[in-house]
């Protein structure tokens, strides 16, 4: 026998006595192979999963998903941007306040984390997480989610919500930690999975199925647009026919029926710890409902205060604070359900007002963005900005047609023609100094403006009448505004205030 | 705490990795740990009420050794008398004062004579009606001569608050359990696996089949008015395979946790449906009941040995009791007097099915067929649902089968899940085996199996945001 077969002989002899040991050793072992066979078993389930939920098989509906986008959002923005103003909160939140007005007002970046359906326990987590990312020097808490909430009995839709802001958010240590204050301990998997969470639609949603297989394969080309977390939900205000009902019916909320958990204390003083520890100026918001809306509000209010009296943080009430109490039909939801949010236009005032409140009444240094090119890049031609900013001068599509002219009883600071994709009309924007206004009620007036254009080669002249744009209030000037037809307008010939 | 949660899924685990690390060597302390986590889950759900089996043990440890030591006949029944007081009068003020208080001023009403009803807010402590039963089986064998009493307090204790069978049984008799409890754990690869299956296997059975089942029944029970013919036939035969697997799947949990600890349970199902007779039905269905109720109820009436008519009394007070000990209210009554109408026809008219396989699916479905018609008093939440549900037996109404929670894709998926289960049990029920047949194949082939299984659970469980809470029906009792 040659030796090298000996050997081989010999090896294999070896191998057989250490495979025959080995199986000596587990089954002396049953634990710890079972243990082995279990984790390998629950490795293999956890890397499945966590493949789909990566893919988005089980997705819900992301068009609807505006948690997701806020958050996605969010993570994008604060890559290059810091976020000066962030406002926490729920849909009272981004349905009652424009980021973008409020940013380019302000000078600042302000962005809206608010999740629908959520509660003060929510904001608090989001606000820890979004800290990690930003340095914001002013945080607004909306005080709707300070309510009669208890995590652990959270059902249906705001269980959903919650879960869905959860989802959304990254930070898997912070998230981890905060898991068993947020939900009860049915929903964990539904927290970190939506595989596990909507795994029903094999069942009862085969079409998002279908949508979701789709978006895997598909990937977005779509530019991404600057997104602050807002959506624009209700354009419509209260109509005459809701109006009456109030009258008929009374108010659908009563003042009296809000009460507040003690989570909902506990969770209102963890954010002042947390703001205070980060030296963050913090003050609570409070969005209006319709006036009449609310009944006996001041009990509301009352008990409310029970909470925020504690800390010395400010509270900008615009429900009763007189002042604010100038929100009008068309400010609100067209609705007589007694969660009422604000529409588009409502959400424009408030932003202006806040914007006021913190110029005026708030101790905080933000910083002086306007100042920044690269801000104004970020900001150029967004909702708001022409309000505030004049285009820049090689912009062929928005253009200033006259600066400071003097017409018969007013002089007007800029006159703009804006592009607003529409081919059926341009806007026209006229800022005039508030100081012209001293003494005189502006907003029941009009602007009329002699103006001459240029059509088909001939100059023509013609008068158009702007009104006061009451949704737009920058710090110095007052917003006349219309629509008119796309004309190559020229300039300004002539105008003056009409019905002082 | 329930089986299909997450909290008992931390709890096992820590339960199991501590069990097994630091209390396998010591039977004092294994057992003093078994009570101290078995107190603990059931404590999860209200603490309260943990004085209540801490209070059956401390009198039925004692009176136990009081029956032993006494010779005195009197004396003796005396003990007995007080254990029979104590777990009786708790199972009787918690389950069954509103009961029969109702039914007090009910009667008195029927006759004329008018009395206000007065009720407790009083809640049923989970689990009340199994371990009283366990407990008493202890003290009942101990005065029977059966056996004798345990010295060992830790193990009596262990034994009556053991927690994979605290809540929903299997019902064990000291006889059977308490031994393992004087014992080192002894465990091997093969218990260890076969008792995961046996937990796996009982997941499926609840997750997947009967809570999907208990979507399309408790919708049917809230609308009892919308239902027609067809529906309610589907509701009655929905319910009787979601009580079966319901309950079944607690018993398989049970059993297959308890295993992995080193204990042996008692076989509570045998597939009930297949059987050949109403009597071979009750050695099949919730045995460790059955059983106890022949052993303590039947037996020392007289049983079949003093004539027929003590035989048809006999049969009719077991099966009213067991109506009884499901739940306080005459709808229980109605369903075990109905049982022990079945036994008693089926043992006197018809006799055992024989090897005649038409004879064999002919009987089988037949006493299927009773046994569900008798469920609709079991579930319905009075006698007059339970009348109108047999009501809507004769009616055809339009298309609305898909109305009652389960859209087309999903019901027609739960028939055929159900279609399967049936095929299961009969190969199950002709090659007894199959369990070790299941384990001498192929590893490939077995890691499917048990792959499969849990992808089963995690994909097509009837779990999520929305649906009902998913506690084991039995939990109520």
């Amino acid at each position: 026998m040659s030796k090298k077969y000996k050997d081989q002989n010999k090896k294999t002899k070896v191998n057989k006595v250490e495979k025959e040991n080995k199986k000596k050793l587990f089954s002396d072992k049953p634990i710890l192979l079972i243990a082995i066979k279990s984790l390998v078993m629950v490795l293999l389930f956890f890397f499945a999963i966590l493949y789909i939920d990566t893919k988005g098989y089980f997705n819900p509906d992301e068009k609807n998903n505006h948690t997701k986008k806020k958050w996605d959002a969010f993570y994008e923005f604060t890559k290059k941007n810091n976020v000066d103003v962030l406002l926490m909160g729920n849909s009272h939140l981004y349905s009652g306040i424009n980021p973008k007005n409020l940013s380019i007002t302000l000078g600042v970046n302000s962005f809206i984390l608010a999740s629908p359906g959520t509660n003060i326990a929510d904001s608090y987590y989001g606000l820890k997480e979004a800290l990690k990312r930003t340095d914001a020097k002013l945080v607004v808490i909306e005080t709707y989610g300070i309510n009669d909430f208890n995590p652990y009995k959270l059902e249906g839709g705001n269980l959903s919500d919650q879960l869905k802001s959860f989802y959304a958010r990254k930070n898997f240590l912070t998230k981890l930690t905060s898991m068993p204050f947020l939900f009860k301990s049915d929903n964990y998997f539904y927290a970190w999975s939506n595989t596990l969470r909507n795994h029903r639609f094999i069942f009862n949603d085969t079409t998002q199925l279908a949508i979701n297989k789709k978006l895997i394969n598909k990937k977005s080309k779509e530019k991404k647009k600057l997104y602050l977390g807002r959506f624009v939900r209700f354009q419509k205000g209260l109509e005459n026919q809701m109006l009456v009902k109030y009258d008929s019916l009374g108010s659908p909320v009563k003042g009296a029926d809000y009460s507040y958990s003690s989570y909902a204390e506990k969770y209102v003083k963890k954010i002042v710890d947390l703001c205070e520890k980060e030296k963050i100026e913090l003050v609570f918001l409070t969005l209006p409902m319709y006036e009449k809306h609310v009944s006996e509000y001041y009990k509301w209010e009352k008990k409310l205060a029970e909470i925020l009296k504690k800390y010395p943080n400010k509270w900008i009430n615009m429900q009763k604070v007189p002042g604010y109490n100038g929100f009008g039909p068309y400010a609100f939801e067209n609705t007589y359900k007694s969660n009422q949010h604000m529409t588009y236009n409502g959400s424009l005032l408030a932003t202006y007002k806040l914007a006021d409140y913190v110029r005026d009444s708030l101790n905080v240094e933000l910083p002086l963005r306007h100042t920044d090119n690269k801000w104004h890049k970020l900001f150029y031609g967004e909702e708001g900005y022409f309000e505030n900013f004049n285009p820049y001068e090689n912009d062929i599509n928005n253009k200033i047609i006259c600066t400071n002219k003097k017409l018969q009883n007013i002089t007007i600071k800029n006159c703009l023609l804006l592009d607003i994709n529409n081919t059926k009309a341009n806007k026209i924007i006229v800022k005039i100094d508030k100081k012209m206004f001293s003494g005189i009620n502006y907003e029941n007036v009009k602007l009329r403006l002699l103006l001459k254009f240029d059509y088909n080669g001939v100059k023509q002249t013609a008068s158009v009448d702007l009104n006061y744009d009451m949704f737009h209030q920058p710090k110095k000037e007052v917003i006349f505004t219309s629509l008119i037809k796309p004309l190559h307008i020229e300039n300004v010939i002539d105008g003056a205030i009409i019905g002082l | 705490m329930i089986f299909n949660s997450i909290d008992f899924g931390i709890f096992f685990f820590i339960v199991f990795v501590l069990y097994w690390i630091f209390f396998k060597k010591n039977i004092r302390n294994r057992n003093i740990f078994l009570i101290i986590v078995s107190y603990f889950f059931y404590g999860w759900w209200d603490w309260r009420f943990l004085s209540l089996i801490i209070i059956s043990s401390i009198v039925d440890y004692i009176a136990g050794k009081k029956i032993y030591e006494n010779s005195n006949n009197k004396k003796r029944k005396s003990w007995l008398l007080v254990s029979l007081v104590v777990n009786i009068g708790f199972l009787g003020f918690f389950k069954y004062f509103n009961f029969f208080a109702d039914s007090f001023v009910d009667a008195f009403t029927f006759f004329g004579t008018n009395f206000n009803s007065y009720r407790m807010n009083i809640i049923l402590p989970v689990g009340i009606s199994f371990y009283t039963f366990q407990t008493l089986s202890y003290t009942l064998d101990i005065y029977y001569k059966k056996l004798k009493p345990n010295n060992n307090i830790f193990a009596f204790f262990a034994f009556v608050s053991f927690f994979p069978q605290l809540v929903a049984g299997p019902i064990e008799r000291a006889k059977d359990l308490l031994p393992q409890f004087l014992e080192k754990s002894r465990i091997n690869y093969e218990l260890l696996r076969s008792g995961l299956l046996l937990m796996a296997w009982g997941g499926v059975k609840k997750i997947v089949i009967a809570d999907r089942l208990a979507i399309y029944v408790d919708n049917a029970y809230a609308d009892i008015d919308k239902l027609d013919g067809v529906t309610t036939v589907i509701t009655i035969i929905f319910f009787t395979f979601q009580l079966y697997l319901d309950f079944s799947a607690y018993s398989d949990i049970a059993i297959g946790s308890a295993r992995t600890l080193g204990f042996n349970l008692s076989t509570n199902f045998k597939r009930p449906y297949l059987s050949t007779s109403f009597s071979d039905f009750w050695k099949r269905w919730h045995i460790s009941l059955s059983s106890w109720f022949k052993d303590y109820v039947y037996i020392p009436l007289g049983g079949n040995r003093k004539g027929k008519t003590k035989h048809i009394k006999n049969i009719l007070i077991v099966f009213v009791l067991s109506g009884l000990w499901h739940g306080a209210s005459w709808n229980f009554v109605i369903w075990g007097f109905l049982n022990a109408l079945f036994i008693l026809i089926f043992d006197y008219f018809l006799g055992k099915a024989d090897k005649n396989i038409v004879k064999r699916i002919f009987t089988s479905l037949f006493i299927s067929t009773l046994w569900a018609l008798s469920l609709i008093f079991f579930r319905a939440q009075t006698f007059n649902d339970a009348i109108t549900m047999f009501s809507h037996l004769g009616e055809v109404n339009k298309d609305i089968i898909y109305n009652f929670g389960l859209n087309s894709l999903e019901f027609s998926f739960t028939i055929k899940l159900l279609i399967a289960y049936v095929i299961f049990e009969i190969f199950q029920e002709k090659f007894e085996q199959i369990y070790e047949k299941f384990i001498s194949i192929n590893f490939i082939f077995r890691w499917a199996v048990y792959i499969s299984i849990i992808g089963i659970i995690l994909f097509f469980g009837s779990y999520g945001i929305g649906l009902n809470d998913n506690n084991f029906i039995y939990f109520q009792f």
